[in-house]
């Protein structure tokens, strides 16, 4: 019997880009807005040291504004609906949804 | 059909736009097998600029392990995700909660913000939900 273990922390942040992704507007949107939330999880050390404990908004893989606040950060924003944002926390919360 | 997600931070998760009216934007859908309703949580709601007035109270609060909160309808939110085939549109009524942030700790309502919008059984259980975290993979299929 093969017993593995291990915890969250050691696992990978984000997974590998689909194979599939259709040549439509929408498309090109999602893959946008996903790409950046893997940008951020792959950049995520970098990222803390410089906005640790705020919320980033990230287009095309750039980093367009910062505020502690998510109501602030919104209105920094010309597309907030269309715009990755995530708050980068040096503890990660642990989740029970 | 295979509507292809992502693992973010582990957690398998469905980008897809969400339209009400002359409301759009992107949100991350996560994959949640024990929610009933697809339901839009707080920082959704208030980026997408969807107002209070367009929202009906819903007939049952939802649950969760903090408790009932406060619970409302969306009706008719055009929901696209992107599949292999092209795109793919449901028209779906979803659930909105709304905390209450006076009753809520500084600290617990900042953390609030954090939780993405989820995928609930309404939809999920409408094709194979294919989840595959070694692999890297997480879809859902539709039968022919």
């Amino acid at each position: 019997m093969i017993t593995k273990t291990k915890t969250a922390s050691t696992k990978r942040s984000a997974s590998k880009k689909p194979k599939i992704v259709p040549r439509t507007e929408t498309g090109r949107i999602l893959e946008q807005f996903a790409d950046d939330h893997v940008w951020i999880a792959r950049n995520r050390e970098k990222l803390l040291a410089q906005y640790g404990e705020q919320w980033v908004a990230v287009e095309n893989g750039k980093v367009i504004a910062n505020d502690p606040d998510v109501h602030g950060l919104r209105k920094k924003l010309a597309r907030p609906a269309f715009t990755c944002v995530e708050f980068l926390r040096h503890e990660p919360l642990e989740m029970l949804i | 059909m295979i509507i292809s997600g992502r693992f973010i931070d582990d957690a398998p998760r469905f980008p897809a736009t969400l339209s009400f009216g002359e409301h759009q934007g992107v949100v991350w859908l996560l994959a949640d097998v024990d929610a009933f309703h697809t339901t839009i949580l707080d920082r959704d709601l208030e980026y997408l600029g969807i107002p209070l007035s367009l929202i009906e109270p819903a007939k049952k609060r939802l649950v969760g392990v903090g408790g009932s909160v406060d619970t409302f309808i969306l009706r008719d939110v055009q929901i696209t995700f992107v599949s292999d085939k092209g795109e793919f549109r449901l028209t779906w009524d979803v659930r909105v909660v709304q905390h209450d942030f006076n009753k809520l700790s500084q600290d617990a309502a900042e953390i609030l913000f954090e939780f993405p919008s989820v995928l609930g059984r309404d939809i999920i259980n409408q094709f194979e939900f294919c989840c595959d975290y070694e692999a890297g993979t997480v879809s859902l299929k539709k039968r022919k």
